[in-house]
This record gives C-alpha cells, structure tokens and sequence, in this order.
C-alpha cells in the first residue's frame, strides 16, 4: 500500500511539473511515465493481491507466510533500483535557462540513491529474517528519500537565489 | 545494448559524456574541447545519439547536447574510465597499420 502511495504521488509530482512546458515535450514525458509507472504499479499491485489471495483461500500453508514476505521485500528492493535506473533518462521538460532547479544533477543523483538503495534493500531481504529485514528496509528506504528530496530542495533553494 | 557498448569504447566519446555530466551542451562548447574536425565530431555525436546516450535538441541553429545515461550505463562509463575498455581496440591498431602501411607504399 505504502509503494502504491509513493508511486502515486511520485507520478502526480511529475504531472505537476511539466505543466508548464511545451505541448510536445510535456506530452512525451507524460506518455513515458503513463507506460513505466503503470505497468510497474499495477503488475507489482495484482502480484500482491494474489499472494495474500492464496493464503486467504488457504492455497498456501501459513508456515510459507515469512518466505512470501521476504520474495515481496525483495521485489520492491528490485523495482527501486529499476526506477532509480532508469531516472537520469528522464529530460527536463523545461528550457535550460528557465528550469527552476538543476534537473540533471538532481536527477542523477536521485537516480544513484536509489539504485543502490533498492539493490540494498533487495540483499537485507534475502539475508535478513523477516522481522529485522522490515526494520532495516525501513530505515534504508527513509535515508533514501530524505537525501533525494533534500538534495533537490536544497537546488531549488540555491537556482530562487540565483534568479533574484 | 552493442550500441551502448560501440558508444562507449571510443575515448574521445567518453569524454563528451563526461563533459555532459557537469551540464547540457551546445554542439560547438563540445567540439572546444577537442582536436578534430567537425564531421567526426558530428559523426561520434551521431553514435551517442544511436545508443541513447544523448539527447539533441535543436533551436534555431545551435544543437544542444543533454546526457541521458542510466545508472547502469553511467556506471559503465566509469568502469571504462579507470579499467579502459578494450572493446575492438586490436582490431582498430590493426587498421590504423594498415592504413599507415599504405600510405607509405
């Protein structure tokens, strides 16, 4: 549920940016993240739905609970580190001259962050047992997310300045 | 994934990748930075721009070059950097011969 918010949020983010592009540039960033963030969600959301529907109808014995936590953690891991991948590809919608933070930079960065963060959480899970993975993986993923939105506060704090 | 890797085993490509990592570009700051003429710069931007290392986007007259590498590719880059990527380099000695033996017959 919680990836689901992220995701969401993070797609309602970019909609919100590149409201004041181009039409062209705004629609081709669009159009790779419909294809990207939807196909992500929705495969990692029905993969879900179906486990916890296994062990509902009692397909699967209880005792399998702890391995399909830990095959969930290490997805999730996998699929950050996916996006995190594939981030610094994504071209800033706006002119250089008129972009309100150093998007490339950013990018990159947020794009490194969360590649190794996700391939991180991907090891905690397997080499953890489930309990302590969850904790870690926590904390793993916080650190991420602190660090990419500091980093990009902190550039559109330091390019306000420049403009002024 | 060939392309990436034909992309990035010549030098002088890696550079123009590591100068976009500071900032976009205009074709003319890139070819600055280095000694050759302007159809082989065209020529190596043409090959980055194959791979989907680089964007190019036209304003008038000016091309301006924008990195878009994956961490995966990014990474790449860098392992060529400090292990430098042998890539086809016997092959390219053997036509740099080749074509230094003709010249002199």
């Amino acid at each position: 549920m919680i990836h689901l918010m992220v995701i969401g949020g993070l797609w309602a983010y970019v909609e919100w940016v590149s409201r004041s592009a181009t039409p062209e540039a705004r629609r081709a960033a669009l159009i790779r993240w419909h294809r990207v963030v939807f196909t992500v969600v929705i495969t990692f959301a029905l993969t879900r739905l179906a486990i916890r529907a296994a062990f509902n109808a009692d397909i699967v014995g209880d005792h399998w609970i702890p391995a399909a936590r830990s095959g969930v953690g290490v997805a999730s891991g996998l699929l950050l580190a996916a996006w995190g991948n594939y981030l610094p590809k994504l071209l800033s919608p706006w002119n250089q001259e008129d972009e309100p933070f150093d998007w490339q930079r950013v990018h990159r960065f947020a794009g490194w962050l969360a590649t190794i963060g996700g391939l991180a959480v991907a090891v905690i899970w397997l080499a953890l047992p489930v309990e302590r993975a969850a904790a870690v993986s926590r904390v793993v993923l916080l650190t991420v997310f602190v660090l990419a939105i500091g980093r990009k506060l902190l550039s559109i704090a330091s390019t306000a300045r420049a403009w002024r | 994934v060939s392309t990436v890797f034909k992309a990035l085993s010549d030098p002088t490509r890696r550079r123009v990748l590591q100068l976009l990592r500071e900032r976009p570009m205009t074709a003319g700051e890139l070819a600055d930075h280095f000694d050759v003429s302007k159809p082989t710069m065209s020529a190596h931007f043409a090959v980055l721009r194959e791979a989907n290392l680089v964007d190019a986007t036209k304003k008038s007259t000016t091309i301006t070059y924008r990195l878009k590498m994956s961490v995966l590719e990014d990474a790449l880059l860098g392992f060529a950097e400090t292990f430098g990527l042998k890539v086809g380099a016997a092959r390219k000695q053997r036509l740099a011969r080749r074509v230094v033996e003709k010249e002199a017959t």
